[in-house]
Order: C-alpha cells, then structure tokens, then sequence
C-alpha cells in the first residue's frame, strides 16, 4: 500500500516540485495550499504523514500543528526558514516529528520523510546491540566500543548517547533532551548539555570536524545520523 | 535691620549738621570780608544742593532748607541774632530761596531715582546677558533644565521645579535640584493636569488656589514641552515674574536649538542609511544579475533542447544551475543577516557555545561549495565554551571560507583553527593561495569591495559577505582582521572574541 503525504505548502512551485519529488519515490500526495484546507484534508484522508510550511497565508503553521496533534500522533515534518531556530524549537516541542531548512536538498527532505514515516510504522526496534560503522553499544551490558575498543563513559554520557540513538534521524531540543536525562524541564541554561555532547563526540567520533554519528543543529538540538 | 536705619539717620544727621556748621563758618568769614547778605543765601543753596546728594532723601534736602533759612536769618539779617526781619527785601528772599531749594530736591530726588532704575536694569541686562550666554554653551535636555533651576536660584532665589514631556516614556519627565527641600512639596499630579489642560494652576489661580506652588505650560508656539512649577514662598515680586518669564523663554529657546540639532543628526543618519542602501542595491543587482542570467538561460536551454542534449550536456547544464542558486542562497543568508543588523543595531541572542559545533556547523555549510579545495579544520584540545551569537558566527566563518573558496586556485588548502590567546577566543581561517593583493588590504572590509584586477565578472562577489562580517564582529566588540601570511602563500583572515 502506498503511504500518503499531506503537503500543506501555500507556494505553487515548491508545492509542485515537491509532489513530482514525492511521487516518484512512490508515495501518493495530497496538497493544500491553506491551513484550513490542510486541516480538513488531514481529517477526510487520514495521511500518513505531513509536511507542514509554517508560514501560510491564512492561519499560523503552529495552530495548525497544534491542532493535528490534538487529535492524533501523525508524522508531522515541519518546513521552516533558516535564521529562526525560536520558531523550530517551538515546532518540535509542540509534537512536530521533525524540520527542514528552507533552501533545502530534495535528497535530505526524502531521507527525513523517510525517518518520519518508519518511526511511526515500526516504532523502536528492541535490540541488544547496536552497531554503525566502527561504533558498537550493548545495551545489556551497557558499554560502548570504537573500533572494538571499550569507551569510557559517564552514566549521564551513556544515558544522552542511548537516547539519541533511540531517536536516530530524529532532532532532540535542548529541552527534550534536558527533561529526558535530568527530568526536569528549562529552555534557559543548555550550556552543560552541550558541553556533555561536546564530550561525547570527542570519545566516538574519529575526526569531531567532521562528524559520522551526532550532528550537532546549531540553536535548537542534536540529531544521531539515521544510518 | 534696625541698627542700619539708626546708622544711616545718625549719619545723615550728621552729615546735614555738618554742611550747615560749614556754610554758616563760610557765611560769617564772608561777612567779614563786606560780601553783601543776597550772595550769603546762594552759600546755604549750595549747602541745601549738597545735602540732597549726600543723603539722597527729600526730607533731609527739605529740613535742611529751612534750617538754613533758621540759620540765615539769625545771624545774617537785620536784626542780627534775632527771627524778627526788618527788611520785607529778605522775605522774598527768603520765600524764593524756599521754592529754589524744594524744586531742586525734588528734581534732584527724581535724578536719584532715574540713576537708580537706570543701574537696577544694567544690572538685570548683564544678569540676562551673562544667562542668554550661558544657555549657548549647554547640550542636553538635562543640563539645560539644572542650569535654568540653579539660575533662577542664584540670581532672584527663585525655587522652581520643571517638567519635560518624555517621547519615548509617554510621560512627564521631573527635574529637579535636590538641594532645594522645598522642591519636595510639588505634586506631579497638578504638573499633569497642567500640562493636560495647558493651563496654569496652583498658586493664585482657580484650581487649587491655596497651593504654594503655581504651575505653568512650557509652551513653544503651539506646542506644549512641559510645565515649569515655581515655589510663591517667599511671596515673588513684579520683577521676579519678570524675571522666571525672560528666563524660562531663553530655557525654551535652548530646547528648540536642541531639538533642532537632534532632528538634524535624524536626517543625517538617514541619509547616510540611504547612500548604504543605495550602495547595496547597486552591487546587489550585479550580484544577483550574474547567477539568475545563468539560471534563466540554462534553464530555457534545457527546456527547449531536451532532445537534442545527451545527458553529459544536460548533467553540466543543471548542474551549473543548481551551483549559481546555491550562491543566490548563500546570497540572501548575507543579506538577511544585513537588515538585521541595520534594523536593530544587530540584536545579538548570546550565549555559551561550543568551539567544536560552531566549526563543524560551519564546514557543513559550505560542504556543497568547496569544490576540489581542502579544507580542514584543528579544533582545540579540550573543551571551549566561548559566549557569541551561534547563527552570527558560523555566518562570518562561512564567509571567510566562501571568500577563500573564490580567491585561490580550485587545489588550494583552506585551514580553520581556534586559539586562546590573553582570554580572547581567535578564530582564525587561512589558506595557500595568492594573498590579498596589497592595494586591497585596507579597504577588505568596508562596503562591496571587489576584486577588479581580474575580469570583471570572472569573479563575482561583493565584500558583502566581508563587511557584514565586520559588522557582526563589531557588534560583539570584538576584532576582524586580515593579513597575508608571513611566509607569502595565502591569506589569513581571523578575528578576536
């Protein structure tokens, strides 16, 4: 069965690039080009995921992603402008799965619609180990190797690193990140946090210039590469 | 006060006292020498004449004129040592001598009182000079309000308080000399009122009478700066009133040069925001020109001759397109990043960041432009936080890299390294290319400047990109710089945090 997409995307062009991108990975589109239309479109077709421009002519993107997910757990991958990383950090912790940064490369929107969908259809795969590339963690034992050497790891590193693998291909925000491993929830101080990641990064990747696992989205999260 | 008035009646009693002794020793010497009695009269007219200007008081002038007479017709007229007079000749001279001497006082007291007023108003001419004077000198809304209030003080112990209508507050601004207690006692609310209703009120008008402070528009022309409140204790005179009028209009006469010269400094900004902008759009339109010919044509070639390409030509024509719009991105990243700064004063959002992700975000940007270029990055050995605006600083790495992109050969070596030196962060971006030629190093960072040696649209690129880059450092308070490596291969621009 072919997925379904919801465009909700008020620019003609972008719309129709995006359907022709879209639909020759075979997935099947639907567009609106208002809120309000991308609304009641969600609720007569049911899509499996949408992909919501957050500045439409008619009503704020934020009320209409407030409003979908109101009802219901549905992809959302929100489309938004570089420079206003206020606006990506408000999407993502109102319940978007996901953003892209207009300009943007049609592969990186595919390989993020991608993500989207698959977490909602197979949810987190329960596994004892993982491995990518030189970078191996066994959950049961809870330790992390490199090139099969044991890394060190402080309980709060391994529990940050465990957490962002468990949302591979997924942004976290500071604050989600914050309220997951030190339950409590501020959006002011995320300096140790970056620091912690800092540190992280040091111990597994091979050259931090040029990271393999955890790509650092200056002003709004981190994300663990998806593959 | 009253010990005064006794010194000064004793001394002019004295003084009458003593003129008269005089003239009669004078008199008596002249009688003497047979010098008839009529010339005897004019001795005590003189005598009268000086008395008058001594004292300066008509009573004394007018006393003194009949002691004379007393006097004179004791000693002078027949019978001598006797008031009795012979001779009806001596009454009328006498009578004559009398409306001689009380018309002269009364001529002579006028005179006194013409010179006085004619010194009250020098001085009050000089005092208004020496303010009208003082006001030239002054800037600022503040000092012109406390040299007003310490004025009013100085000259005519005037107690005031004054009132500016703040633009930006929307309210009334109070100014006042806290070494005057009695300021303490005005109530803002009438100052309001008053400046509500562009009336005066307190002291002696028809809202709150009984105050002891009045309230007064500060007008000019029609329209209305303020409210100047004046103490009525001590009880002001005419002149007083007088006075606060002159001065409080030369205090308004300072506001308008002040609001004159504020009002010039506007339109000078303003136009030199024009001339920016007008020095934007024209490189701009360069700019944008090049790349959008590029996109256009390339696009309509491939749309018109989709058959006749084979892919290798199709593949390098959409290829060039999506590069020259890859630069339009970066482009307009620049020129947001410019109305930000020109609107706000750039509002920079500062926190701690991480060395290691502002140099990894920034390589990862320019990924798709580097070409066959290496670029390569030495992050520092432990940890660095480093307070900056993130987006700002990742955008002015980016520029120097992109600059390095487009100014060296396609196989040259672009370093990015971080340093702490004296607890400054350094930023530093070098490469192996030609250097920066020596003509250009000074002006690199001021508005659109281009490389002109070569082609002219060989290279595009304004220094668009460089003197954001500036601005952004700037408003950190930091250092942008550029030099050629000492060695002679390339350039490094860095900057200090």
């Amino acid at each position: 069965m072919k997925e379904k997409i919801l465009l909700i995307e008020d620019d003609k062009s972008i719309q129709r690039f995006l359907r022709i991108s879209l639909e020759t990975k075979d997935y099947k589109v639907i567009s609106a080009e208002t809120g309000i239309e991308g609304i009641s479109l969600y609720m007569t077709d049911n899509p499996d995921l949408i992909l919501l421009d957050l500045g439409l002519p008619d009503i704020d993107g934020m009320e209409v992603l407030s409003q979908i997910r109101a009802q219901s757990e549905v992809a959302i991958l929100v489309v938004s402008a570089r420079g206003q990383e206020q606006e990506k950090v408000e999407a993502l912790d109102h319940g978007a799965d996901d953003y892209i940064t207009k300009p943007f490369h049609i592969n990186e929107l595919l390989a993020r619609v991608r993500v989207a969908l698959r977490k909602k259809t197979s949810d987190v795969i329960k596994t004892k180990v993982f491995t990518m590339d030189t970078l191996k963690i066994d959950f049961e034992k809870y330790k992390v190797y490199v090139e099969d050497k044991e890394i060190h790891m402080t309980p709060i590193e391994y529990k940050l690193l465990v957490l962002l693998v468990e949302n591979a291909g997924k942004v976290l925000t500071h604050s989600f990140i914050i309220r997951k491993i030190w339950g409590y929830s501020t959006t002011e101080d995320s300096q140790s946090l970056r620091v912690f990641m800092a540190n992280i990064r040091r111990k597994i990747e091979k050259d931090s210039a040029h990271p393999r696992y955890i790509i650092t989205e200056v002003g709004v999260g981190y994300r663990f590469v998806e593959s | 006060m009253k010990n005064k008035n006794i010194t000064t009646l004793l001394r002019h009693f004295f003084i009458t006292t003593a003129i008269i002794f005089i003239c009669t020793l004078v008199s008596l010497f002249f009688v003497e020498l047979h010098i008839r009695t009529e010339n005897i009269i004019m001795i005590y007219l003189l005598g009268v004449l000086f008395i008058v200007i001594e004292t300066k008081q008509l009573v004394w002038g007018i006393a003194s004129s009949f002691i004379s007479i007393i006097t004179f017709n004791y000693c002078f007229t027949q019978p001598l040592y006797s008031l009795h007079i012979h001779d009806p000749n001596y009454i009328i001279t006498i009578i004559i001598f009398l409306i001689v001497s009380i018309i002269t006082n009364i001529l002579m007291g006028k005179l006194q009182k013409h010179a006085a007023i004619a010194h009250y108003n020098e001085q009050q001419t000089l005092a208004f000079y020496e303010i009208s004077k003082s006001f030239l000198n002054l800037s600022g809304i503040q000092t012109i309000f406390m040299h007003t209030i310490h004025a009013l003080y100085e000259y005519q112990n005037i107690i005031s308080v004054l009132y500016y209508y703040d633009e930006k507050s929307k309210q009334l601004q109070r100014y006042q000399d806290d070494a005057m207690p009695l300021a303490l006692h005005v109530v803002d609310e009438l100052a309001t009122w008053c400046y509500k209703h562009q009336k005066a009120c307190g002291h002696a008008t028809a809202i709150n009478g009984s105050e002891q402070w009045s309230y007064h528009p500060l007008c000019h022309g029609e329209e209305i700066l303020g409210v100047y409140a004046i103490s009525h204790t001590p009880e002001l005179t005419k002149e007083n009133e007088l006075f606060i009028h002159t001065l409080i209009a030369q205090m308004v006469m300072a506001l308008e040069r002040e609001q004159l010269y504020a009002q010039q400094e506007q339109s000078r900004i303003a136009i030199e925001k024009e001339k920016l902008r007008n020095n934007l759009l024209r490189s701009l339109s360069h700019d944008l020109r090049t790349p959008l010919t590029n996109i256009a044509g390339s696009s309509a070639v491939l749309l018109e001759n989709d058959d006749v390409f084979d892919s290798e030509m199709k593949k390098k024509l959409m290829k060039s397109i999506s590069s020259d719009a890859q630069w339009l991105t970066q482009l307009v990243e620049n020129l947001l990043n410019m109305t930000r700064i020109q609107d706000g004063r750039l509002l920079l959002s500062k926190r701690c960041e991480v060395v290691d992700d502002i140099i990894c975000e920034a390589l990862q940007r320019c990924e798709s432009r580097k070409g066959s270029h290496t670029i390569s990055a030495h992050l520092p050995e432990t940890i660095q936080l480093v307070n900056m605006d993130g987006q700002l600083i990742i955008q002015v790495l980016v520029n120097f890299i992109d600059n390095a992109i487009k100014h060296t050969q396609p196989t040259s070596h672009i370093d990015i390294s971080f340093t702490q030196k004296k607890g400054k962060a350094c930023f530093e971006v070098s490469d192996d290319g030609n250097g920066i030629p020596d003509n250009m190093i000074d002006t690199l960072f001021d508005s659109f400047v281009t490389t002109k040696s070569e082609r002219s649209d060989a290279k595009r690129g304004v220094g668009l990109g460089l003197s954001i880059s500036k601005a952004i450092i700037e408003a950190h308070g930091g250092t942008i710089y550029a030099h050629n490596r000492a060695d002679g291969h390339g350039a490094i621009f860095g900057f200090y945090l």
